[in-house]
């Protein structure tokens, strides 16, 4: 897969979060993600897959009363747990994260420049000035016109798209390694959507920043994804290339996930949606997650969690009975 | 004469600085029965309003609807006119479309009192609820007790109890997960074709639009740009709008094909540009688009846009 | 059918009044609220044997300090303090729930015109609201006493007077907003007359956030009652009113008796009003509603 170390290596990854009746529920159960630098990494997945709660973890940012298993690498460094002062150091400097909505990730009440020179004063210890002329430079990278004037203006004076490429900017601003974005795009009209995507892969060429890209968009995802781990009830079930993984899905929901989108001719495939609705937290089936939705499942799937095994070059999904072999390989 | 008939709406309202926006100038759509006429834009394009004011939720400030050839009254205090109640309409979000406090029984029964109303077909709440997917044994829980999609289906069965001749569902999926979307835009595909209603579809989703609908009508800024039969728009669009609305969509498919961007942000709706409203974005905008606003006009038959330029992109 | 898992999704706590009084009981703050003002209220039915001595009887010497005999004292007249206390809960509390009752109706009809019909009869209910709610509502209460004659019915009538608008701008903002819920409209384009929609899908959304209101307001509404009779301008003399009481007793300040038990008694009932409103409202907001399930 990788010819060097990855830069960012989340090894067994386990989560578990309180219940409203006082219990707890495992939320992600023993995921390894592992992105390189330089390298665009997506994180697919419904509702409840625990692909957010992933990311969080990375950035210790998850909810209080939240337990971990397994651990987060960054560079060689711990940074779950009791990493302490050094993971906090490194996260604010070497990881980055932009989230859904624009408007309520900026403050409405702080200027674009102050939002974006604050955190870089204080961390790095840089004059305001210097901090200043970091944030316009970064202001233009992202492409937002008269930089200079937009530092003096206030969030809600810029549309959407410009919000997010705001925030985007400000996210990087201090020069992290990578850029965590959760659900970048997903708020924003399809054409405004075009235009960030294109600003990802181009800074992604000229800052060698890796991301992290987390989204339940597949076409996002194509569009920007070296490779793609597809998530469910709190596992991976499927990863590898992007081409691999989308052209040639080989894990059940993967395929059902991708059959439920319109895309191609309408003649090309009938809209088949996928029964049922993705388990919620607390309530994952026992054995494989999927086995209720899945209709190619076997005994073997109520009883066993199965695991990653691999289907091709790069290529593994969590699915003894591979339904797909046949069609897909 | 369309069974649905939309000539040179106007709808305007107050923004927040007390500026006039004008949401709709102008606008023409039709719909035939049998027929799914989709409308689509971004958000801002006033398509939601054109819907609203299309069943008569909004009062409109200029121009005309039609439904089954009488003119189509807006809501006030009395009770909606009796053959408007065969326009019915699809709302988007299915948490805030049913009363929470009330049994779907009863919320399918205002339907079905509208259907004896006009002498049309009645049927039982059972068959409403079979009809849209879900069994009928379900008339005495809560809208709460749903997920969304359920919800959606039962939104729909709603209005299909009132035995319509016509539905307005403005943005219906967009608020579902994919896979319901898809069960959902199925249904409303199998309605049509089985009942023979037409349908309006408003969606900003140009990849669902154009497997189910039969006819796109692409909105920008308040205006209709291009209205063709959705497979002619997405092989060939004549309007830039179009086809950067139809390059800016993503695949799927693992190409790794970055989108098509369109550079530059819609303006404000209170201050439109002059002439061509989308001059200012356009890649190919002569000198003529500041100046003069495209006629809505036929290109050949079917096809229709608003571009002093549309032959040449057409090609 | 596709998606269509039928079995129903996790219950939401949604509102619903049935509900209600089932969740009340889990939470101890509510409970507390709600047991103090059933033993309050037991207590003034069962007034008559649960005192030795009559509320207006002067039966004692004055001035007696709290003692086995007189657990309260004896007032200035040597009337017994306690059987005056317990006899004051028949006053205040019957007045202040006649006092909430009207306001809450007059408040609620006013409202519902003025959000309903908008335009200006809207303009005209409202500001009349803004103009009432301008005043401090002690100072009003007192000018409208003044105008009818002191009296604890008057009392009540000039707190009405002071106390509807909030009922009014609670219902007008619930009604502006429920009207443009798209549940509504459904129901508008299915041919329901404005009128009905308001009855079938408004009015149960109000319902629980004006019992609500009023609970909170009970407390209040006591609390003022108590204030006007301290005045002299609500209950007169020799009517047992727990204000009225307080007042007296302020006149002798090292005889603490006589303004204390009247006065905790008032305290006992605000807070339960407010304990057992605050629980309601926690269980009707759907957010706070989770800890109800």
């Amino acid at each position: 897969m990788m010819a060097r170390a990855p830069l960012l290596s989340i090894e067994n990854l386990s989560i578990s979060l309180p219940t409203a009746d006082g219990g707890r529920a495992l939320a992600v159960r023993g995921v390894d993600i592992a992105i390189g630098e330089g390298e665009i990494v997506g994180l697919a997945g419904e509702s409840g897959s625990g692909k957010t709660l992933s990311a969080l973890a990375a950035l210790g940012l998850l909810p209080s009363g939240a337990t971990t298993g397994g651990r987060v690498m960054f560079d060689g460094r711990e940074l779950m747990g009791e990493g302490g002062r050094g993971a906090a150091a490194v996260r604010g400097r070497d990881l980055a994260m932009v989230f859904q909505d624009p408007m309520t990730a900026l403050h409405p009440m702080l200027s674009v420049g102050r939002q974006m020179t604050e955190h870089l004063v204080q961390h790095r210890r840089i004059g305001r000035a210097e901090a200043d002329r970091i944030a316009i430079a970064m202001l233009d990278r992202v492409r937002i016109p008269n930089p200079k004037e937009a530092m003096a203006r206030f969030p809600h004076q810029f549309s959407g798209g410009m919000r997010q490429r705001i925030a985007i900017a400000s996210a990087l601003a201090a020069g992290p390694r990578l850029l965590i974005a959760d659900e970048p795009t997903t708020a924003l009209d399809v054409t405004v959507q075009a235009g960030i995507l294109r600003l990802i892969e181009n800074l992604r060429r000229e800052l060698k920043l890796s991301v992290l890209l987390i989204t339940h968009d597949l076409g996002v995802m194509s569009a920007l994804a070296d490779r793609v781990y597809v998530m469910y009830a709190g596992r991976v079930v499927e990863l590898g290339s992007r081409a691999a993984v989308l052209s040639r899905p080989r894990h059940p929901y993967a395929r059902g996930l991708l059959d439920a989108l319109p895309h191609g001719s309408p003649a090309d495939h009938p809209l088949q949606a996928l029964p049922g609705s993705p388990p919620s937290i607390g309530r994952f089936p026992a054995g494989c997650a999927f086995h209720p939705r899945c209709r190619f499942a076997e005994d073997i799937c109520r009883a066993d969690i199965p695991e990653l095994l691999p289907v091709g070059e790069g290529h593994a999904i969590a699915c003894p009975v591979d339904p797909l072999a046949a069609v897909m390989a | 004469m369309s069974l649905l008939e939309v000539r040179d709406l106007y709808v305007r309202y107050r923004g927040h600085s007390g500026a006039v926006v004008t949401a709709v100038a102008g606008c023409n759509i039709d719909v035939e029965e049998g027929q799914i006429v989709a409308l689509v834009g971004e958000s801002g394009c006033g398509k939601s309003s054109l819907g609203k004011a299309a069943v008569g939720l909004i009062t409109p400030a200029g121009g005309s609807v039609t439904f089954d050839g009488t003119p189509v009254e807006p809501l006030g205090r009395k009770a909606r006119p009796a053959p408007q109640r065969r326009l019915q309409m699809v709302f988007q979000d299915p948490f805030s479309s049913l009363n929470p406090r009330r049994p779907i029984g009863e919320l399918i029964a205002d339907g079905i009192r509208v259907a004896e109303g006009h002498g049309g077909k009645r049927r039982s709440v059972g068959e409403c609820l079979e009809r849209v997917g879900l069994s009928a044994g379900i008339a005495d829980r809560f809208p709460h007790q749903f997920s969304g999609g359920q919800r959606q289906r039962i939104a729909i069965a709603r209005a299909l109890a009132a035995d319509p001749r016509c539905i307005v569902a403005d943005e219906p999926i967009s608020a579902l997960d994919a896979s319901a979307q898809a069960s959902i835009a199925n249904l409303l595909v199998d309605l049509v074709a089985d009942l023979k209603v037409g349908l309006l579809f408003i969606s900003h989703d140009l990849s669902i639009v154009r497997r189910i609908a039969d006819v796109t009508t692409v909105m920008y800024l308040g205006k209709i740009v291009e209205r063709a039969p959705s497979e002619a728009l997405w092989a060939r669009p004549a309007h830039p709008y179009s086809r950067g609305l139809i390059g800016a969509i993503t695949e799927p498919d693992g190409e790794g094909r970055l989108p098509d961007d369109l550079p530059g942000d819609v303006p404000d709706p209170a201050a439109p540009p002059p002439g061509c409203r989308f001059h200012p974005r356009c890649p190919i905008a002569i000198p003529r688009c500041a100046v003069e606003e495209p006629a809505f006009r036929q290109l050949m038959p079917g096809r229709m846009a608003a571009c002093h330029l549309a032959e040449t992109v057409l090609g | 059918m596709s998606d269509g898992s039928l079995a129903p999704a996790e219950p939401i706590a949604l509102p619903r009044r049935r509900f209600l009084r089932r969740s009340v009981w889990t939470q101890p703050l509510g409970l507390v609220g709600a047991g103090l003002l059933v033993v309050i209220v037991l207590l003034a039915v069962f007034a008559p044997w649960l005192t030795a001595h009559g509320p207006v009887d002067m039966v004692a010497k004055r001035f007696m300090a709290p003692s086995a005999e007189h657990w309260f004292g004896t007032d200035q007249l040597g009337r017994d303090v306690f059987a005056r206390v317990i006899y004051g809960a028949r006053v205040s509390l019957p007045y202040a729930l006649q006092l909430v009752v009207m306001a809450a109706v007059i408040g609620t009809l006013l409202g519902a015109i003025a959000g309903y019909f908008g335009g200006w009869i809207d303009g005209v209910i409202m500001r009349a609201a803004d103009l009432v709610m301008a005043f401090p509502d002690i100072i009003l209460a007192m000018a409208v006493v003044a105008a009818l004659g002191p009296g604890l019915f008057n009392a009540v009538l000039a707190v009405v007077v002071v106390s509807w608008p909030i009922y009014a701008r609670v219902v007008r903002s619930m009604l502006l907003t429920i009207r443009d819920e798209p549940y509504v409209q459904s129901s508008r384009l299915l041919g329901v007359s404005a009128m009905r929609a308001l009855w079938v899908d408004v009015r149960p959304n109000v319902v629980g956030p004006l019992v609500v209101l009023a609970a909170l307001e009970f407390g209040h509404a006591v609390l003022i009652l108590a204030g006007l009779s301290f005045l002299g301008l609500g209950a007169q003399p020799p009517t047992p009113e727990w204000g009225q009481m307080v007042s007296d007793g302020s006149k002798y300040f090292d005889k603490w008796w006589l303004s204390v038990f009247p006065g905790l008694a008032i305290l006992l009932v605000v807070l339960a009003a407010n304990f057992l409103g605050d629980t309601l409202r926690d269980a009707l907001d759907p957010r706070t509603a989770k800890a109800f399930r």
